[in-house]
């Protein structure tokens, strides 16, 4: 036990022995791992845009005109329940003769009141699930065309098509380029820490002269690889938000008016940890044949 | 100690140890005498791990060459020291960090390795440098912190390629009787030299003669 923490404290010592080294590789890793982030508030900001504007689609129902109201009701609140409903908007059959008066500059079509055709109807805005987003829509359309009394749902099948292209290219934008940063971080990070390697080469070497086995020259390495990255990422952070105000204030100015919004603390959890599994990943790889 | 039994090896086509057959007793002197090129730096890396063994048989401390795999290699460099001509210090590392190494490596208590340390320090005369970084030692001193270290663990077996290289005359004697003393205390030295004066420092040690890879004549 007090070997393995005497060597995770000289990975961590070991870090102010090749100061000029270590510091290279700091800068190198936090400037890397800062244009990675970046890459990713811009994606995920494009993203949350599209999600916020396309993602959505809307559609009517008809009820039959004959429908007893109170029954068509229970049938919104139900409506208004369902977790994809984003709104809905309801009219009865008076209020579509209210808005059908108004709209004729205030004609008077009282005299239809009592035998008024028009049906009660609904506009529902509902959020296309990420997950077969057509198939869901189509789902949930079928159940409401089979509630009593609905006469027909009409649902522009180009709407849903270019809602659910948007929520697809979201995921294939947003999914692909994360795994590709991440990728490539681990590629350089490792070639980094490799590179700093070099400078421990004549160290290693003795070591092993001496007897010290795998994981006694591994783990102090190991364990310094992790550290900086995890200093790296701090700092990359830190560079992110100053990056982020100063293109709010760019950004954020008329006639552009567009707010880059931070990661959020979950994305922010996920980066350190995909971090430290990159780190370690990547270490092993450079660190294997020493 | 040391067990060969027909031993050779090649780099390519070309044979640098022909056939060799030799063996060690516990608490010898022995002196592998060559010129350059005789493949004594060849031999002392087979017998140190740093080469594996492509034909015949041996055994170093009591581990057998031929299934020596990676992982046995460190425990066979925990029974067997080694001093190179080049001292192979770190020198950035102050003389009382270079010899910790190895006790590190074997998981010595740090009171145990304090105590160790100073007084192979004392033996060898670098009491009043244990802090300095070995970059500002001496060619003599830094081989001399190489010597501690190699045999502050007390190993069974030290080899030694050509120690004295890079030594003056009146050095490479002090550096002789320090051997002598260990050798005193029971650890088997195994020294690889060009140098017939060494030889000469110490009477009775037993002499290998290597020449183009084979083992010439055994003397002493």
């Amino acid at each position: 036990m007090n070997r393995i923490a005497f060597l995770l404290s000289k990975g961590v010592r070991d870090l102010g022995v090749n100061k000029w080294e270590q510091a290279v590789t700091l800068v190198a890793l936090t400037l890397l791992l800062f244009l990675g982030l970046m890459f990713i508030l811009v994606v995920f900001n494009v993203s949350q845009q599209l999600m916020s504007r396309q993602g959505e689609i809307s559609f009517e129902i008809y009820w039959e005109s004959s429908e007893n109201l109170d029954e068509v009701r229970k049938q919104w609140d139900w409506l208004e329940e369902s977790k994809f409903v984003q709104s809905l908007a309801t009219y009865t059959p008076g209020k579509v003769l209210d808005t059908l008066e108004e709209g004729l500059g205030g004609y008077d079509l009282g005299w239809l009141e009592s035998k008024n055709p028009l049906p009660p109807t609904a506009v529902v805005t509902m959020e296309v699930p990420r997950k077969s987003p057509k198939e869901a829509v189509r789902d949930f359309v079928r159940e409401i065309e089979g509630k009593s009394g609905v006469d027909r749902v009409s649902l522009d099948s180009k709407e849903l098509r270019k809602a659910s292209m948007w929520t697809s290219l979201s995921e294939k934008v947003f999914y692909p380029s994360l795994a590709g940063i991440i990728f490539l971080v681990a590629i350089i990070m490792g070639n980094t820490f490799k590179l700093t390697l070099y400078s421990k080469h004549e160290e290693v070497e003795v070591l092993r002269l001496v007897g010290a086995g795998r994981w006694f020259i591994q783990l102090p390495l190991f364990v310094g690889a992790i550290v900086q990255a995890l200093i790296g990422g701090g700092l990359a952070l830190g560079l992110l938000r100053i990056a982020q105000n100063g293109l709010n204030q760019i950004l954020d100015t008329p006639p552009l008016f567009l707010e880059l919004s931070f990661l959020p603390p979950l994305h922010v959890a996920a980066f350190f940890g995909v971090l430290v599994l990159v780190a370690v990943v990547s270490s092993w790889v450079a660190i294997r044949d020493y | 100690m040391l067990k060969l039994r027909h031993v050779s090896y090649s780099f390519g086509t070309q044979w640098v140890l022909k056939n060799l057959s030799f063996e060690v007793e516990p608490g010898e002197f022995i002196f592998l005498f060559g010129s350059s090129g005789a493949g004594k730096t060849t031999l002392l890396r087979l017998l140190h791990g740093s080469l594996s063994l492509q034909r015949g048989a041996a055994s170093v401390a009591g581990f057998d060459l031929a299934r020596l795999n990676r992982r046995m290699v460190p425990r066979l460099r925990r029974a067997v020291s080694v001093v190179f001509q080049e001292f192979k210090v770190l020198p950035n590392k102050t003389v009382r960090e270079n010899i910790a190494l190895p006790m590190l490596v074997r998981g010595i208590p740090p009171s145990q390795i304090e105590r160790r340390t100073n007084a192979i320090c004392r033996v060898l005369r670098l009491d009043g440098r244990m802090n300095l970084p070995c970059r500002r030692l001496s060619g003599g001193e830094q081989q001399r912190v190489a010597i501690a270290r190699a045999v502050v663990t007390n190993p069974q077996l030290l080899l030694s390629d050509e120690p004295t290289g890079n030594l003056d005359e009146e050095l490479s004697t002090r550096l002789m009787e320090i051997f002598k003393q260990f050798n005193q205390f029971g650890t088997t030295i195994f020294l690889a030299t060009h140098s017939r004066r060494l030889i000469d420092l110490v009477p009775g040690a037993r002499v290998l003669v290597l020449d183009e890879g084979k083992l010439e004549q055994e003397c002493g």
